[in-house]
C-alpha cells in the first residue's frame, strides 16, 4: 500500500513537471524559430539544386538532440505497451526532439542564406531487449549549408 | 517594415496551433488507462478468491489436514520451560473452547507454543499450531482474557483464513506473472492487489473477533474479557487510526465498537 502511495505521488510530480517543463521547451521553441524564418531557409526537397548566384561556402551542418520522456511518459508508455495502442506521450517527444534538431542545424549555420537537402535521422539509444532500459532517441537533422557571395 | 513584422506575427499564430502534435492529454489519457488496469485487475482477484472460497468452504477434512501439513512449523519454535503453566492453561482453555465448536473437532492437534518475542501478539500457522508471544503472556492476562485471544486464534482456523489467504496469494503470483513483462505494469498490479489483500486481511480479523466473543459468551455468558483485552490495547495504542489502512487488522478503536455492537 506505502509502495502505491509512494508510486502515485512520484507520477504525480513527475506529471508535474514533465508538463511544466514541456511547456517551456515548446515556448522557447516557438521562439527560436521565429527569430530564424528568414535565413537560413532550409529546403528538404530536391536533391540536385541548382542557383545562378554566386556562392560563397557550402558545407554539411547537423544539429543533433539525444531525447527521453520524464518517469510519467515512460510509465504510462510502458503500461499502454502491454495493451498496445498510440503512445501518445510519446508523440510531443518525439515532435520537440524533432524540432529542436533542426533549429539546432540551422543555429549552426545562422550566416548561410538556404539550407538544402536537409534530412532528419532518428536512432534509439536504448536497448530493446531489456524491459528495464529507458527509452531514449537521438534525432539528427542533417544538410547541406549554401552562403551567397554578397551582392555588390 | 510594418508588413514584415506582420508575416511574423503570422507565423507566430500558425504555431499555435501547430497539427504537428498530437491533441491528447496525457493525463487524462492515463487516468483511463489506469481505471481499466484496476477493473481488471480487482475482477480477476475478486472472482478468483469467490471461486477459491467456494472450494474451500467445501473442501473434505482429509485434503484439508494434506495442505496443513506442508506448512508445518512446529520444529522451528522451542517453548521455554518457565511458561509450562501457562501453556497448561492454554492447553485447558484450548479443550473448552474445541468442545464448543464442531468445525474445530478432529481436526489438528492445536498444539500452543510461546515464542520469546516483547511484542503483544498471538498467531495461528496453518498447520493449526498456535503460537503466543512472550509479550502477551507476561501481560498477565485474565482467564477470559486469554480465552477471548484463543478464541480469536481458532477462529481464523475454523473459518478456514490460512487457506483463503494462500488461495489469495497464489491468485496475485498468477497475475505478477502475466504482468511481470512490463515492470510498471508489475508495480501497479502489486499495489492494487496488496491494498486489496489488506482489506481482506481485516475483514477476516473482523470476523475472528466476531466468533471469539461468541464463543467467550457461549462459555462465560459475557464478552467482557474480549472488551476489557482490546480496550487495555487500545489505551496504550498510540499510533493514528488511519494507520489501520496499512495494516493487516483494523484499528483497536474499531474492534472495540465492534464488540461492543455485539
Amino acid at each position: 500500500m506505502l509502495d502505491l502511495i509512494i508510486l502515485i505521488l512520484l507520477l504525480l510530480l513527475t506529471y508535474g513537471t514533465g508538463s511544466y517543463l514541456e511547456k517551456r521547451h515548446f515556448k522557447n521553441i516557438q521562439q527560436r524559430e521565429i527569430a530564424l524564418i528568414r535565413k537560413p531557409i532550409i529546403s528538404f526537397g530536391a536533391k540536385k539544386w541548382t542557383t545562378n548566384k554566386k556562392i560563397k561556402k557550402i558545407e554539411l551542418v547537423a544539429g543533433e538532440v539525444v531525447i527521453s520522456g520524464d518517469y510519467f511518459k515512460n510509465f504510462v508508455a510502458s503500461l499502454k505497451n502491454f495493451f498496445g495502442g498510440r503512445l501518445t506521450p510519446f508523440e510531443s517527444i518525439m515532435d520537440r526532439a524533432r524540432r529542436e534538431a533542426i533549429l539546432r542545424m540551422r543555429e549552426k549555420a545562422k550566416y548561410a542564406n538556404i539550407i538544402v537537402n536537409v534530412r532528419i535521422e532518428s536512432v534509439m539509444l536504448s536497448d530493446l531487449y531489456n524491459p528495464q532500459s529507458i527509452p531514449q532517441c537521438a534525432i539528427i537533422a542533417y544538410g547541406t549549408a549554401i552562403t551567397y557571395e554578397k551582392e555588390q | 517594415m510594418k508588413k514584415n513584422n506582420n508575416y511574423e506575427n503570422q507565423l507566430a499564430l500558425i504555431q499555435e496551433d501547430n497539427i504537428n502534435v498530437s491533441t491528447t492529454n496525457e493525463g487524462k489519457d492515463f487516468l483511463i488507462l489506469l481505471s481499466g488496469i484496476v477493473c481488471i485487475v480487482l475482477i480477476f482477484l475478486f472472482s478468483f478468491s469467490f471461486l477459491a472460497s467456494l472450494y474451500i468452504d467445501r473442501m473434505p477434512v482429509e485434503t484439508q489436514l494434506k495442505i496443513e501439513s506442508l506448512f508445518s512449523v512446529k520444529q522451528h519454535i522451542k517453548t521455554d520451560n518457565k511458561y509450562s503453566k501457562k501453556i497448561l492453561q492454554l492447553n485447558h482453555l484450548k479443550e473448552v473452547i474445541i468442545k464448543n465448536d464442531k468445525n474445530l473437532q478432529n481436526k489438528s492437534k492445536f498444539d500452543i507454543n510461546i515464542l520469546t518475542n516483547k511484542e503483544i501478539n498471538a498467531m495461528i500457522s496453518p498447520d493449526g499450531s498456535i503460537i503466543f508471544t512472550s509479550g502477551i503472556i507476561e501481560k498477565n492476562l485474565t482467564e477470559q482474557e486469554l480465552a477471548f485471544v484463543l478464541a480469536h486464534e481458532l477462529g481464523h482456523y475454523a473459518h478456514r483464513d490460512h487457506l483463503k489467504t494462500i488461495s489469495k496469494q497464489v491468485g496475485i503470483i498468477a497475475l505478477c506473472l502475466i504482468t511481470g513483462q512490463s515492470s510498471h505494469m508489475q508495480s501497479i498490479v502489486q499495489g492494487i492487489s496488496e491494498t486489496e489483500f489488506l482489506s481482506h486481511s481485516r475483514k477476516q480479523e473482523k470476523e475472528a473477533d466476531l466468533y471469539a466473543s461468541r464463543m467467550l459468551v457461549k462459555i462465560y455468558g459475557t464478552n467482557n474479557g474480549g472488551k476489557n483485552f482490546i480496550k487495555r490495547l487500545k489505551d496504550n495504542e498510540k499510533t493514528p487510526e488511519f494507520f489501520s489502512y496499512f495494516s493487516t487488522h483494523p484499528s483497536w478503536e474499531e474492534r472495540y465498537k465492534l464488540l461492543e455492537a455485539q
